[in-house]
């Protein structure tokens, strides 16, 4: 078992099989070897923790990507924005919540967990105009005006003629 | 005071002083004034947007983002070969990721990636993506030649001739010879990986009665294509790469016209791409004699795939399989036509896609053959469809199933036959190690007064059949699969078919089941599906009637199968092996079109 410690100091004991989904936790504990000490995650706290547990308790015994799957997957490869059923209805949280899993999944090293967010936002994005984004996210329109008749001139690049 | 007090202090006093002295303003300071307050509502905004929960994200993710946002809709990395007339590079997605806000626009703009399609049309557009955007990172160029005109003809292409990696000409409707001149054969792109070119059309399409159209040799790019990875040429036009590709590990070619591109053009040119991983060939028809030629044998041995698609000519693509020297894992597909012309011998050699089948899958109609075999490390599919006048029933197939595939060596076997009984139980005869049989039975076929016809009961014989050992004392085994343990049973049959034939089929499965117990090789799993439910030939329509029928099989069976699963008449539970998940990579480089894609028929067409 593992002992994690959020950055709100709750202790969460976990299976080693299941902490070590997280790259960054697997590499800390071959480092430091067999030890009983907590290992500390200042970048998450319990309630985000707490989620992201959930996703690898899920996924526990799934293959990890390789290690060097990224620098495989050259430019080439076609990309998906595919998620599974399980992995949509656990993402399905509120902007704040999804963000800082985005941000947890990647302190700490879990790759398809990033993905799943990554992708998450991406197909809430997608279809959508600049003010529909903005709306979205609330986001403001902070352009200055020079921008702006510059952003006009870029649309009609993108009318389909 | 603090901060939020003070600033909001300090606007006051700044509005206050603005309604004293506006009027006393000049006119320019007023424009000053106006604009300075602009860029401080855009500074504050933009301070805003930061505490904005998606602006948390680092910028690294935030390109993670925009480039899942892009991926269906640029058609880079990938780029659709059935690419139609009014085809262009769609950058809406993109450019509207630039509008939402500054810090988006800035992350955008620094990510020269993003930037890397060209569509060749808009001078303008080109100009600032191929200059600003994505330099000095890569690019692809687009050029729909319906849409494109010379004077928009980029003079900063031939200025950054290294950045170039790939060119996908689409060609539509118009027959311009200036690209293919200018750009393809008299202009230097040394990093191009992938050169697609799609509807091109030979100068001198030949008609009826004239002679094929002649291909001529052509050095690509001025004979500089050691990069190049992939290339595609739809519809193979009046030119030849003649320069070896060392590079190539993705080639596309579709055959339509009719020309001169014969074998031994076709296979000196494959001697020149050894790295060759996936060759796909579209509508492939050689003329007769190409078909009877001596053996040169090339050797791809780094071949992955090997797809003849869109109704390719059977003989054509087995003459060309005999040419080629490939590993035993390549992956083998042909969707073919007229399958019902070869004579039975030559039917389908054993090749080294079916030499390690373990699992196959023979399913009939009365117009198509569908063939899947899969082994451990190989996979063989093959679609083949005959004319609608041939009287053929693929029975001379099936007679030579043993040759083309190691019967005696499968463990897995799925059978939807349209022929009979006795042809099944011919087959069954083979598979000596079977363990697994996934099986549908046409009843409506048979005739129902007379048992001796009915398939199910000729299989249940068949399978019950003991093989009696001369030696005293061993026990007698199955004369038919005796290692069999798992078993699928789908009745297909009529809705006229009479109640009396469900008993009748129900006795024949368990004499069946009880004879293999008796002879100590029980069936471990048996699922049966009494009453099978398709779109065209539909199961008994009362619903209580095949209720009960379900029922009393499985109150009849379950006590003498350890697993035994009884299914309604609607549930799926006989499915084709569609190609393997790693199609993907196949469409490495670009999307196969519909036409060309490997889909196996599931149907009924053959039955409508």
């Amino acid at each position: 078992m593992v002992l994690l410690v959020t950055s709100d100091n709750e202790q969460f004991v976990v299976d080693k099989e299941v902490a070590e989904r997280s790259v960054l936790i697997k590499n800390m504990l071959e480092d430091v070897g067999e030890s009983d000490q907590p290992i500390p995650l200042p970048n998450v706290s319990s309630s985000v923790l707490k989620k992201v547990l959930e996703y690898c308790e899920h996924h526990r015994g799934e293959p990890l990507p390789a290690a060097d799957a990224d620098a495989s997957q050259d430019e080439t490869r076609k990309r998906t924005t595919d998620i599974s059923e399980w992995d949509q209805k656990f993402i399905t949280v509120d902007q704040e919540m999804l963000f800082e899993i985005i941000l947890a999944a990647n302190y700490l090293d879990i790759k398809p967990l990033l993905d799943v967010g990554c992708k998450t936002v991406a197909n809430m994005i997608k279809g959508k105009t600049p003010e529909e984004i903005r709306k979205l996210f609330n986001i403001v329109n902070d352009f200055t005006p020079e921008e702006e008749a510059q952003i006009k001139k870029e649309n009609e690049w993108a009318e389909d003629r | 005071m603090n901060v939020d007090n003070e600033v909001l202090d300090l606007l006051h006093q700044v509005q206050l002083m603005l309604n004293a002295r506006q009027r006393a303003m000049s006119i320019s300071c007023l424009h000053e004034s106006s604009r300075r307050v602009l860029e401080l509502k855009a500074t504050l905004d933009e301070q805003i947007n930061f505490r904005a929960p998606v602006n948390r994200l680092p910028n690294e993710l935030v390109i993670e983002i925009f480039r899942d946002v892009l991926h269906e809709n640029e058609p880079c990395p990938t780029i659709a070969l059935d690419v139609s007339d009014t085809a262009r590079v769609q950058t809406r997605p993109l450019l509207w990721l630039t509008h939402v806000c500054r810090r988006w626009r800035r992350i955008a703009l620094s990510h020269p990636l993003l930037w890397q399609r060209v569509d060749c049309h808009n001078q303008e557009q080109l100009h600032e993506f191929l200059l600003r955007r994505s330099d000095p990172g890569p690019f692809s160029l687009f050029i729909n030649v319906s849409k494109y005109s010379h004077s928009a003809w980029p003079s900063a292409l031939a200025a950054y001739p290294n950045r170039l990696r790939r060119l996908d000409v689409a060609y539509g409707r118009r027959k311009d010879g200036f690209l293919h001149t200018e750009l393809m054969f008299n202009m230097r792109f040394p990093n191009l990986e992938c050169l697609t070119i799609t509807r091109s059309i030979p100068t001198a399409v030949n008609r009826e009665n004239q002679p094929p159209v002649t291909v001529s040799h052509k050095s690509l790019f001025c004979g500089d294509v050691s990069h190049l990875r992939a290339l595609a040429i739809i519809l193979t036009p009046h030119w030849f790469p003649s320069k070896p590709l060392p590079s190539l590990t993705h080639l596309f070619l579709s055959f339509y016209w009719h020309s001169n591109l014969r074998m031994p053009l076709l296979l000196s040119f494959l001697a020149g791409v050894p790295a060759l991983q996936v060759l796909q060939l579209s509508r492939f028809v050689l003329p007769p004699q190409d078909q009877e030629q001596e053996r040169t044998l090339v050797s791809l041995n780094h071949l992955k795939y090997i797809v003849f698609s869109h109704n390719s000519y059977l003989p054509s693509s087995l003459a060309f399989l005999k040419q080629i020297v490939t590993p035993s894992s390549a992956r083998m597909y042909l969707n073919c036509v007229n399958i019902d012309s070869l004579s039975p011998i030559s039917i389908l050699p054993s090749l080294s896609a079916t030499a390690e089948t373990d699992c196959l899958t023979v399913f009939t109609t009365t117009l198509t053959l569908n063939l899947v075999a899969q082994g451990h490390d190989s996979g063989f599919w093959l679609y083949g469809r005959k004319p609608l006048h041939s009287i053929d029933d693929f029975a001379m197939w099936l007679t030579h199933l043993p040759v083309m595939f190691p019967l005696s060596r499968l463990s897995c076997l799925q059978l939807h036959l349209y022929q009979q009984g006795p042809a099944v139980v011919r087959i069954l005869r083979e598979t000596a190690s079977l363990t697994t049989l996934e099986i549908k039975v046409n009843q409506y076929m048979d005739s129902e007064s007379d048992d001796s016809k009915d398939s199910l009961v000729h299989i249940c014989r068949a399978l019950s059949e003991e093989h009696c050992s001369l030696s005293a004392g061993v026990a007698p085994s199955p004369s038919i699969c005796p290692s069999l343990h798992t078993m699928t049973l789908v009745l297909s049959n009529s809705r006229m078919t009479p109640q009396s034939s469900y008993a009748r089929w129900l006795d024949a499965i368990l004499s069946m089941i009880l004879a293999r117990a008796r002879m100590r090789r029980p069936f471990s799993r048996l699922a049966v599906q009494p009453i099978e439910a398709t779109p065209s030939v539909f199961a008994d329509p009362r619903t209580a009637f095949a209720n009960e029928v379900c029922v009393s099989y499985a109150a009849a069976l379950a006590d003498h199968v350890e697993d035994f699963v009884v299914y309604g008449a609607k549930e799926e539970l006989f499915e084709l092996v569609e190609p393997g998940a790693d199609w993907e990579e196949v469409e490495r480089y670009w999307t196969i079109p519909d036409i060309d894609q490997p889909r196996f028929s599931h149907g009924w067409e053959g039955y409508g």
